[in-house]
């Protein structure tokens, strides 16, 4: 029994190798809020509908949804169409890292995830 | 230890980890994830490791995983426990040989299992593995739970081998 | 046996404080929801413990969207006759938009529901009506008065609160927030932001103004504490004909887009509903008309102005409260 204490390592080893992994995981943590700044969150009548990781896009694809079709390119998402009559969302133009578009007639909207602006609500 | 004390002990660890389990959903949670609680139910279980053997100890975890999802819970914390709780028996049992002297290391061991189970759970629950994203999250409060609820039953488990006219 | 202990105390101790610490990271927990009412899209953020709050106060609003939406034949303020006992929600915004349209000359005026609906703003159908419709409809807009909580109109009369509404919605929202224990939320209605409190660290709320020009794009930030900030512009809801372009705010003199030189008018006063339809009304009324109300002190309100000339004009509350994001307008001057 001796034996087997005394070869099993000993405290401090467990401490130090659990503090790598507290300090692995938070490194990952914020490694990855760091490099997530390009996740479109795309939403409709408040249910999620997609998230896509616009940095892990290479080939440009539509996303036909009821009344819009959103466009996704390599790092950029927008607005292709839609059926409203004043076309505001279509004409918001790209996102590719901060910022939203909403398409109100059909309660859409694209969301940069992690989006981090100086202020914190924009009055008009 | 006789068949009678043996059920009767097994019944007491099952309540009173019943009742810490109880308590604890009663209390507000601890961050904004959701999942990361002490688990001080833990404590009873690790006890039942090293003091009543692997049977017994599946016996009092699966009593206590179901009564709390009735009492304290529904289905779905059900299936969650369940499965943290499955992975946490398996991980403590395959490693109690090596930490015979060091609970809170299977502890950890346990808590982290149990949390990467429960995830497991919600990822095939919600049809998604972006809940992965939490592992980091629940792996340091595993870490810091696990060591506490270990150093928990380090603790209890002196006093009574301490004393060894209790449970004899 | 006794060599398991470890230090078994002191290590029970430092793992429990180490548990505290994860307890710390609750505590700035931050709760947003999104949702669409009043035909625009609504944020409301609440920091702390916040619940079912959130939630509550969305009802709040929409079932103010429900009874304040003009567009709608069925609802409270369409159904209203002359000679009914007003309800609360109603009577709160009306009084308010009354006290701005005899402080202003009536530049806010809430009957000119068929006028817009001429133009096209609810439906998005535009069109410029002719002169001579545009003055049968200024002359058949009606009129109304409010006494002992009783409404009284004359025929024609189609009462529209949409000026107020939305402010007054974040009035109400904020109330329904701090009864739920919230106490300190930012709540954005479609370009209205209305504040509760401070931030968690108690500093002060970073407020943008929007650009006129480019919309996706911001002027200034603005540091406030508990109030409200709403934007009017020219630029919010417009379109063009002929190379003529035309917005949504008319003059009640002209029954045409207002023309007062300013791309727009940002408020700031405690009362949403106040900040609403003063919004409106300053834009209506010019930079001038502005300083003349500002200087009676009947209302408690702070104003930013920007003008089509690229100035950026300020009332005394905002000195130092204002940091420029864009350049290419002046910086803030005092209101002349």
């Amino acid at each position: 029994m001796k034996r087997i204490h005394s070869r099993s390592p000993s405290n401090k080893f467990w401490i130090a190798v659990f503090a790598a992994v507290i300090v692995l995981c938070i490194a990952f943590i914020l490694l990855s809020k760091m490099f997530s700044g390009h996740v479109a969150v795309i939403t409709q009548d408040g249910k999620e509908i997609a998230q896509i990781d616009l940095s892990r896009v290479t080939e440009s694809y539509t996303i036909p949804l009821e009344g819009n079709v959103i466009l996704v390119e390599p790092g950029a998402i927008r607005m292709h169409s839609a059926n409203c009559p004043d076309q505001i969302c279509v004409h918001q133009g790209v996102l590719h890292d901060t910022g939203r578009i909403v398409c109100l007639p059909n309660r859409v909207i694209i969301e940069m995830k992690h989006t981090k602006t100086q202020a914190d609500a924009k009055a008009g | 230890m006789n068949k009678t004390k043996r059920v009767a002990l097994d019944a007491v660890l099952a309540a009173i980890a019943l009742l810490l389990f109880i308590v604890e959903a009663q209390m507000p949670p601890l961050t904004s994830i959701p999942g990361i609680k002490i688990g001080l139910a833990n404590v009873v279980t690790l006890f039942a490791v090293y003091y009543c053997g692997k049977k017994d100890t599946a016996a009092i975890l699966f009593v206590r995983v179901a009564l709390g999802a009735i009492f304290a819970g529904n289905l779905s914390t059900f299936l969650y426990s369940f499965c943290g709780a499955c992975f946490c028996f398996l991980i403590t049992c395959l490693l109690a040989r090596f930490f015979r002297k060091k609970v809170w290391v299977l502890s950890v061991f346990g808590a982290a299992a149990h949390n990467t189970g429960q995830l497991l759970a919600a990822s095939v629950f919600m049809q998604t593995i972006s809940v992965f994203w939490y592992l980091p999250y629940l792996l340091i409060a595993a870490v810091c739970s696990g060591a506490f609820t270990g150093l928990c039953t380090q603790f209890i488990l002196n006093r009574i081998q301490n004393r060894k006219d209790i449970g004899q | 046996m006794r060599c398991i202990v470890w230090k078994n105390k002191t290590a029970l101790l430092v793992v429990f404080c180490l548990l505290l610490c994860c307890c710390g990271c609750g505590q700035n927990k931050k709760e947003t929801i999104h949702f669409f009412s009043m035909d625009t899209i609504m944020d409301i953020t609440a920091y702390g413990d916040s619940g079912e709050a959130l939630q509550l106060a969305r009802d709040t609003i929409e079932s103010l969207d429900a009874a304040l939406n003009a567009a709608d034949p069925q609802s409270a303020v369409s159904v209203l006759k002359d000679g009914d006992v007003l309800p609360k929600i109603i009577s709160e915004p009306l009084e308010t938009a009354q006290a701005i349209a005899a402080q202003t000359n009536g530049a806010l005026d809430l009957t000119l529901y068929p006028l817009s609906d001429a133009w096209g703003f609810f439906t998005k159908e535009y069109r410029v009506p002719s002169a001579k419709e545009i003055r049968s409809l200024l002359q058949s807009r009606g009129s109304f008065t409010v006494r002992d909580g009783v409404y009284a109109c004359t025929a024609g009369t189609k009462l529209d609160l949409g000026s107020v509404a939305k402010g007054y919605a974040a009035d109400c929202a904020v109330q329904t927030l701090r009864e739920n224990g919230v106490n300190s939320a930012i709540l954005a209605l479609g370009g209205n932001v209305q504040t509760l409190g401070t931030k968690p660290d108690g500093s002060d709320w970073v407020v943008s103004v929007a650009d006129p020009l480019q919309p996706d794009e911001t002027v200034c930030n603005l540091r406030v504490g508990e109030t409200a900030v709403v934007t009017s512009g020219s630029y919010q809801r417009n379109f063009t004909q002929d190379g003529k372009t035309y917005h949504h705010i008319l003059s009640p003199q002209t029954g045409m887009p207002a023309e007062s030189g300013l791309l727009s008018v940002t408020v700031l006063c405690e009362n949403g509903a106040m900040a609403d339809g003063l919004s409106t009304a300053l834009f209506v009324l010019g930079a001038e008309g502005i300083k003349e109300l500002y200087e009676r002190h009947v209302f408690s309100f702070d104003a930013l102005v920007i003008t089509e000339d690229r100035s950026v004009y300020i009332t005394d509350g905002l000195t130092d409260r204002v940091e420029m994001t864009d350049e290419t307008y002046t910086q803030p001057k005092p209101l002349k």
